[in-house]
């Protein structure tokens, strides 16, 4: 290399250590900035603290059931059972009291301790279903006997 | 009766009530409506009748058992001061049920079913002449339950007789009546006939004259109803002395005409004068009585009809046994008169043959008289009336009575025997706290609280145990105050009674 050729190496390279001299300061001062920021806001113990505790586990899922397939076709018997002829195919609800006036109450109805008063005890509701169809309630009398 | 897996309900507060305050069994109080009293009307303006305060009825509904409770139940409820009963308390004059008042009684008919009973004609304000038949309407309402269409019935009631004629007369003519008594179905009650006082001074504040009883039976809506003289008024009021002393006599120094000279006689005041002889009364004669012997009085007044534990009609009355001897023989000429009594007696309030708070007394007396020829001389009396253990001695002296030689100084029980029939001067005489000291008084704290007060000097008073339908109840307090009101109440379901309370109390 000749001589020139080695100054002008050198001094490329004086003016590059330069230039990160200055890059790496300035480097230095923002990351010192950046820290002493982080400290007054309280990021590194936060940080710490977090190191603390402990991860939760990662919930766990359910092994994975491999469809069975539809239940095979069978054959069986029943007998036939008529149902009740005051009974419907069944109460479609709501269930409303069209006549409060026919309710029934048992004589007795529920007594006080000394006798003197009694509370109605109901003996019979009728009622009607939704389709109209009479539904009756019938309620066990409150007297022992 | 309810299925067992149902807790009981109703009214589990019970004690007593005094200031708006109900005192429970465990000691706890709680607010509660103070039982009122009967009202009347007098001069215009309400009035509460003190001795309706206190008063309490006990109905219990045939068939209804006693509550059960477990072991841990029941210990839940004295921990709180409840108490779960199978009957129940009218409270005060206007029969007060669950806080609130009725202003009748309950009867509980054959089939079981409540009915509420009222009849104007039992109201304080009613005064109703003896001379005519009472005619009332009684009406039963349904009472009790709950949803029900209101339900009621009314039926006439007459009495023709009040049966208060008899021997011993009074100016009044009529009296008042009130529920003073109820069974435990309400299917019979007894209306006492009464003369109301209500001066501070009189802490008797119904003087009885008669007992009407009401029964009812059958359900309600075809009840009967019958109403007759429990007891009339010779019944409630009698009276049998041993008292007679005989014809009066004239005795003395006959001076006569001028031209007479004295002469001693001792003859019967009936005598005829002779031929031209005046008037033994007017020549000198004085008169008295001659007699030596046993002198008894005895009084018994009835004060109420009880209903017992098995509705049974049992007489409360006031009793006086006065017994003693007298001696007053005829005077003798120049000589000392001496006469002279002793006597003792007890008074009581009996319920049933139970006698309650007793007191007792004694009297002794002694007179001496002299008199001379001319008419003149002195007398000495002296005696010592004993009442409740304290001695009241008297004594006086001086010149000879003009008309009369000196009689002995009796204690008030022979004012009783002296014809005074009247029982407005009886109670006036014998119970109001006026003049002599030891001098007896009833007390009325309520319907079924009633006592025997004594005056001793002064302003102090002993009052003696109460009778209650459970018998005597409390000891001999003494007490300053002497026109202080009274109060008292009875439960009949615990059987514990308040007295001598100075404000309205009642158990409910």
């Amino acid at each position: 290399m000749a001589l020139g050729d080695s100054r002008r190496a050198s001094g490329a390279a004086n003016e590059a250590a330069r230039r990160a001299i200055g890059t790496n300061n300035e480097a230095a001062r923002r990351a010192i900035d950046a820290r002493m920021q982080a400290e007054r806001r309280g990021e590194s113990v936060a940080d710490d603290l977090n190191r603390l505790v402990r991860t939760q586990p990662a919930r766990k899922t359910l092994r994975p059931v491999q469809p069975v397939g539809a239940i095979p076709a069978a054959s069986s018997r029943a007998d036939y059972k008529p149902p009740a002829a005051s009974t419907g195919g069944g109460i479609a609800s709501p269930v409303t009291e069209p006549d409060f006036s026919v309710r029934e109450y048992w004589p007795s109805g529920l007594v006080s301790s000394d006798g003197l008063f009694v509370l109605p005890a109901i003996k019979k509701v009728v009622a009607a279903d939704a389709n109209g169809a009479e539904v009756i309630f019938e309620y066990a009398s409150p007297v022992t006997p | 009766m309810n299925p067992s897996n149902v807790p009981p309900w109703g009214c589990p507060w019970h004690g007593p009530v005094q200031g708006g305050v109900l005192t429970l069994p465990n000691g706890a109080t709680m607010a509660w409506p103070q039982p009122p009293a009967a009202v009347a009307q007098i001069g215009g303006a309400p009035k509460e009748m003190p001795d309706t305060y206190g008063t309490t009825h006990r109905i219990k509904v045939p068939g209804v058992a006693d509550v059960a409770r477990s072991p841990a139940e029941l210990a839940a409820d004295q921990a709180a001061g409840r108490e779960w009963r199978s009957d129940a308390l009218l409270a005060g004059g206007r029969q007060q049920l669950y806080g609130r008042t009725l202003d009748g009684w309950l009867y509980i008919d054959p089939d079981g079913v409540r009915w509420r009973v009222s009849c104007p004609a039992l109201h304080e304000d009613v005064l109703h002449p003896f001379g005519a038949a009472l005619n009332a309407s009684v009406t039963l309402s349904r009472f009790g339950e709950f949803g029900r269409a209101p339900e009621s019935y009314s039926y006439p009631i007459s009495l023709a007789d009040w049966q208060q004629s008899g021997e011993i007369e009074f100016s009044e003519t009529g009296g008042r009546l009130m529920v003073d008594a109820i069974n435990s179905s309400g299917s019979a009650v007894v209306l006492l006939i009464h003369r109301r006082r209500l001066m501070t001074a009189d802490p008797m504040v119904r003087w009885p004259l008669g007992f009407l009883e009401l029964t009812l039976s059958g359900p309600g809506a075809q009840a009967v109803m019958e109403l007759r003289v429990a007891r009339s008024r010779a019944q409630t009021l009698q009276l049998a002395r041993s008292f007679d002393l005989g014809e009066g006599y004239q005795a003395g120094w006959y001076s006569g005409p001028p031209s007479y000279s004295a002469q001693w006689r001792v003859q019967l005041a009936s005598t005829p004068p002779g031929p031209g002889e005046g008037n033994f009364a007017e020549w000198g004669g004085r008169a008295l009585s001659i007699y030596s012997g046993a002198v008894s009085l005895d009084i018994r007044r009835l004060l109420a009809l009880w209903y017992d534990a098995n509705d049974t009609l049992v007489e409360v009355a006031f009793v006086l046994a006065w017994s003693g001897s007298i001696t007053m023989p005829a005077p003798t000429e120049g000589a000392e008169h001496v006469t002279s009594g002793s006597a003792t007696w007890s008074a009581t309030i009996e319920v049933g043959a139970l006698a309650c708070g007793t007191v007792t007394g004694a009297w002794t007396a002694t007179t001496t008289e002299t008199v001379d020829q001319s008419g003149n001389g002195t007398y000495s009396m002296s005696a010592t009336i004993t009442v409740d253990g304290v001695d009241y001695p008297i004594s006086a002296g001086g010149a000879i009575f003009a008309q009369s030689w000196a009689p002995l100084a009796y204690d008030d029980a022979w004012l009783y025997s002296a014809g005074m029939l009247d029982p407005y001067w009886f109670e006036q005489r014998a119970f109001e706290s006026t003049g002599f000291s030891g001098r007896l008084a009833l007390v009325r704290y309520s319907g079924q609280v009633l006592g025997l007060r004594v005056q001793r000097g002064g302003e102090h008073y002993a009052y003696h145990p109460v009778a209650t339908p459970a018998g005597a109840h409390g000891s001999v307090t003494l007490r300053a105050q002497a026109l202080e009101r009274l109060y008292g109440s009875y439960s009949a379901t615990t059987q514990q009674t308040r007295w001598l309370e100075t404000s309205p109390v009642c158990y409910v």
